[in-house]
């Protein structure tokens, strides 16, 4: 058993809507640092730094006031270091993270503002800052994370499946690991060593 | 051929043993009726099921349970069985056309000769009525049926064999070979585990392409499921009736079984004749409809003279451990299982304490590691950086424990519980005694070993036993209708037409999956019942 929440009768949505497919929009440079991640453990030092600079660049400097859409998927590049998003995954994220909680778009605004106003604090860090200095934001942290990597909003017993294939976590193994019930290879792939192994 | 009130044969549950013996009998040129408890669910909508399932780590998620058929679950929890004894006996079973075969590990192992005569050879426990070469010949049958893919005969796995598997063995994801290597220099005997999934294409199923989805569900039907012989008796001939909650066994003041009633969803009831009866309902529904059809003539139910039905609980209590390798590993390429270590499931010892198998997970971790990690709150590319180092390097390890047959932990309905169609749900009394507690120790002190083997770091040890869904011993085969249940046949004692195909009837419960042994018993009694009908 994993530490996801467990609840039998959580709403339920459909997870792989056809128009996902073709909508992916992870920069070029994402999926660049992804595929080539396995090349070396310089990989990582120099794509994570680079992506714990993106954060200041103008996106987010820029980051819409307020709570609406474009101020979430502007606090969203910021807490996972990415710089672009499913259009659609992020807007069903979006409105299900403020179905389950009527404070959300609120804090999305003061969220952002924080961050601004807190411009030395690394992508990697928000969360234990925010836990000493705000955490009820620590919180919000929390579930826009869970939302964008395991693909759930809300609490038992109203957890909704807000993505599954689409879900983050899948992105830093995908070069090497499957995303159980979907095939990634043929028969047999499995006895070689991956090659980053 | 059947109609839907009487034929030759009928069956009680749709899963691999009634499904098996249901084709073989369809096959054999009997009218069959199949009535199962449960739904049909095609596998397109299981697998929907489990993308959509906010608990994918529960394998019972993608199998809602039914107000009519219930199941248990546990996310959330519906109390369907009720715990009444020292340890709560949290199994899963599924009730749906097919049965629980849908999620499993696919393992499908021999008993060793050694575990027909437990008691004989070391004082514990019971012994089988027969030796394993009885049952010999029906394990390679039930390997062609299930299609199994094992090793050669290069490796030794303790079970003598007339012939290969049908099926040469999948090979090994990188992390298994490496594992086995490391192991088997320190003396561990780990071995390619014989898995009913596909290594070529097999029966109009495909070979496995490594979905590692094997629990909750097979996309591909690259690995065995009871559905499919539930559709092969259907191709036969059978009858099957889904959405039929058999809740009586009838029997005449002779003892000979004339009928079974079952309820629809709403409630109407229907009574089906026939000349033989088969029960194959599992080891806990099974038990619990022949101690729910007392009579004047049965006060104590069906089958049980010897008040044996429903006792002799046994599962497999399991154990584990998690460690970080101090190598990249990558646990999850390929299906969910792979190896076994299997040097202690013989023995001396076994006089003393359980004999045990431990395997290696080899599950796609992603989602675990990830939800540990986002609840210490990580963000940014360390998550990131973290959920791929972790991924690669996480082993998990489980075991299972023989479990003896003791009569008090036992499966009864309840008196007070009841399901939406007033069907009492089953109340289970389960305790696991020091025979086992023993046993666990050393595997406690083994898994420290392999994870020092690995420059284990953050060992995480669950002791805490689990259930592994292998329910067995509740309608117990022995030689002396006094303290057993059916006789070497699958025969109830005490009425001459009625069988029962499940695990239920196993004396002993060894230390491998009980699967491939269900099979083999199904085909032994549908061999059987041939020569009845």
């Amino acid at each position: 058993m994993t530490d996801i929440p467990e609840n039998n009768d959580a709403h339920r949505e459909v997870t792989h809507a056809a128009g996902l497919s073709s909508s992916a929009l992870f920069s070029t440079s994402r999926r660049a640092w992804v595929l080539g991640a396995c090349a070396a453990a310089a990989a990582f030092a120099f794509a994570g730094a680079s992506r714990s600079l993106s954060w200041i660049a103008p996106a987010f400097a820029d980051a819409p006031a307020g709570g609406g859409l474009n101020a979430f998927l502007a606090l969203s590049q910021r807490l996972t270091g990415r710089t672009g998003f499913d259009a659609i995954l992020g807007k069903r994220i979006y409105d299900a993270l403020a179905k389950s909680d009527s404070q959300f778009t609120q804090n999305v605004g003061v969220l952002n503002t924080w961050l601004k106003s807190h411009g030395g604090v690394l992508s990697d860090t928000v969360t234990q800052a925010l836990q000493a200095d705000q955490p009820a934001l620590a919180k919000s942290v929390g579930a826009i994370m869970r939302a964008w990597y395991l693909g759930l909003v809300g609490d038992m017993p109203h957890v909704d499946v807000v993505a599954y294939e689409k879900a983050l976590m899948f992105e830093p193994v995908r070069d090497v690991l499957t995303i159980p019930s979907y095939c990634r290879d043929v028969p047999f792939y499995w006895t070689q060593k991956p090659v980053c192994a | 051929m059947a109609n839907s009130n009487s034929a030759d044969v009928v069956v009680v549950g749709s899963g691999v043993a009634g499904g098996l013996v249901a084709h073989q009998m369809a096959l054999a040129g009997a009218s069959v009726i199949l009535l199962e408890a449960g739904p049909r669910i095609p596998r397109w909508q299981i697998v929907e099921n489990f993308r959509n399932s906010p608990a994918k780590s529960d394998f019972v998620t993608p199998y809602p349970s039914t107000p009519y058929a219930p199941h248990p679950e546990y996310t959330p929890a519906n109390n369907y069985l009720i715990q009444k004894g020292d340890y709560p006996y949290n199994s899963q079973y599924l009730r749906l056309v097919g049965g629980t075969t849908w999620h499993w590990a696919a393992a499908a192992w021999r008993l060793l000769p050694s575990d027909f005569q437990l008691h004989k050879l070391y004082g514990v426990g019971r012994d089988w009525p027969y030796p394993y070469e009885t049952l010999k010949p029906w394990y390679t049958a039930a390997e062609v049926q299930l299609g199994v893919s094992g090793p050669d005969t290069s490796v030794d796995l303790g079970s003598p064999r007339s012939k290969p598997y049908p099926m040469s063995q999948l090979p090994l994801s990188y992390m298994d070979q490496r594992f086995s290597d490391v192991l088997n220099a320190q003396g561990f005997k780990v071995v390619p585990e014989p898995v009913a999934r596909n290594s070529r294409p097999y029966d109009a199923r495909p070979t496995c392409c490594g979905n590692n989805n094997c629990m909750p569900i097979c996309p591909i039907g690259a690995m065995y499921n009871g559905i499919t012989h539930a559709e092969k008796a259907e191709q036969a001939g059978a009858k099957l009736i889904p959405q039929a909650v058999v809740y009586r066994v009838e029997a005449d003041n002779t003892g000979r079984i004339t009928a079974v009633h079952y309820k629809d969803p709403n409630g109407n009831s229907t009574r089906v004749t026939g000349k033989l009866f088969v029960l194959a309902a599992n080891g806990i529904e099974t038990p619990k409809l022949m101690l729910m059809s007392t009579s004047d003539k049965f006060p104590r139910g069906i089958g049980n003279s010897s008040d044996q039905v429903g006792r002799n609980l046994m599962d497999h209590p399991g154990t584990g451990v998690t460690f970080l390798a101090n190598e990249p590993l990558w646990p999850g390429r390929g299906p969910m299982e792979m190896t076994s270590v299997v040097n202690f499931r013989d023995g001396a010892f076994r006089a003393d304490y359980a004999a045990k198998k431990l395997h290696l997970s080899n599950g796609v971790p992603t989602m675990s590691v990830t939800a540990a990690l986002l609840k210490k709150g990580l963000t940014g590319a360390e998550l990131d950086r973290q959920i791929r180092d972790r991924a690669a390097r996480t082993l998990n390890i489980n075991s299972f424990h023989e479990h003896l047959a003791e009569p008090q932990n036992r499966v009864v309905p309840s008196a007070d519980h009841k399901d939406a169609l007033g069907i009492p749900q089953p109340e289970i009394y389960y305790s696991i005694g020091d025979y086992v507690k023993k046993s666990a120790i050393k595997t406690h002190e083994l898994y420290a070993r392999i994870a020092s083997l690995f420059g284990g770091a953050e060992v995480s040890f669950d002791d805490t036993f689990a259930p592994n869904n292998h329910i067995m011993g509740t309608t117990i085969m022995g030689g002396d209708p006094a303290d057993s249940v059916v006789d070497a046949d699958c025969r109830t004692h005490d009425h001459s037409n009625l069988f029962i195909a499940s695990s239920g009837v196993m004396p002993t419960a060894a230390s491998v999956n009980c699967t491939l042994t269900i099979a083999a018993l199904s085909l032994k009694l549908a061999d059987k019942l041939k020569h009845e009908i």
